[in-house]
């Protein structure tokens, strides 16, 4: 990338910026979960137990909502697109199940990768104010492997997924 | 130093601005000292659920910026497929006197350069966006075309209850 022009005399002020954008440090237990290019951050406590896809999965009279198992272990599933919402068709690469959200009938989602995090330290960087949409899925980020992983919560996954897909 | 400008007294006073053709023919302005750096094709990362005219985030000196597509802002509408980054322009603002400076970029797919104004270039408005008072702090007219002065904190501020 090449700097066309010099900073201008904003640049003095630049250590009182970096406090004010200043990551904040988030730990705990997380589960990462990757959906092709996506990967998201979820608190360990959201996401249910990983099991992999054994059988077909069928169509529903939803679009972007699959069917998995039968009898007690039935599951509704959905696969995220890049941007979070439902894709209409099953995509190839995705061989784990996740159940996120509580309740009853908690939703499955398809994912490429599970990977549990135990007693991490991440810098955890908020979402820039021009990013803050009402209802948006993601209310930060973290840098891992090069890469940035979206901080989410099941709550929003499953809201924001089922709500797009309608 | 842009010459297409209306002949000066010569002791006229005079401030800088960036001048950004953000799509064809059509221009807006920053302040000067608001305009940190164009960068060429910088990585653009997609945030999910993020603003239809926000392009995603990208790394600039140990930070990552929102990158917005002005053209798309301020038409109010989504292109099918997002514009290529290209190039961004670089602004420093503050969502508040006293507080710190932030950042983000905006795409820059044409002119950038700087042109000195004069307060009786000033003018109206153009009509082509209801958002331009949202945005514009100002207005002045260059080249036959009427530019409007951004103010970055309202550019990058939060979203809601611009519509």
């Amino acid at each position: 990338m090449k700097h066309a022009f010099e900073p201008g005399s904003m640049m003095k002020d630049e250590a009182a910026s970096r406090m004010g954008s200043a990551p904040g440090r988030a730990g705990g237990n997380f589960v990462l979960l990757r959906a092709d290019s996506l990967r998201l951050l979820l608190p360990q406590h959201d996401v249910g137990a990983a099991e992999y896809i054994e059988h077909e999965l069928r169509t529903t009279a939803r679009p972007g909502i699959y069917e998995h198992g039968e009898g007690t272990s039935l599951r509704q599933v959905v696969a995220l697109s890049g941007d979070m919402t439902a894709l209409k068709s099953f995509p190839a690469g995705r061989f784990v199940l996740a159940s996120l959200g509580a309740g009853e009938r908690p939703l499955s989602f398809a994912w490429s990768e599970v990977q549990v995090l135990i007693d991490v330290q991440f810098e955890r960087h908020p979402l820039p104010p021009a990013m803050q949409e009402a209802g948006a899925p993601i209310d930060g980020f973290v840098e891992r492997d090069g890469g940035l992983v979206f901080c989410t919560t099941a709550e929003r996954v499953v809201s924001y997924a089922t709500a797009m897909g309608n | 130093v842009d010459t297409r400008l209306p002949e000066a007294p010569p002791d006229e006073q005079r401030a800088p601005a960036r001048l950004l053709e953000y799509k064809r023919g059509a221009y807006v302005a920053f302040a000067a000292h608001a305009t940190i750096g164009l960068i060429d094709g910088p990585t653009v990362v997609p945030v999910p659920g993020a603003p239809y005219y926000c392009l995603g985030l990208m790394a600039w000196q140990d930070r990552w910026l929102p990158v917005i597509d002005l053209n798309t802002l301020l038409r109010a509408y989504a292109e099918p497929e997002p514009p290529p980054a290209g190039h961004v322009l670089v602004l420093a603002y503050q969502s508040e006197p006293g507080q710190p400076l932030q950042y983000g970029a905006v795409c820059a797919p044409w002119l950038v350069t700087m042109v000195e104004v004069a307060d009786r270039q000033q003018c109206g408005l153009p009509r082509d966006s209801d958002l331009w008072p949202w945005f514009a702090l100002a207005c002045f007219e260059y080249d036959d075309h009427p530019v409007p002065v951004l103010d970055a904190a309202q550019v990058f501020g939060l979203p809601q209850g611009r519509y």
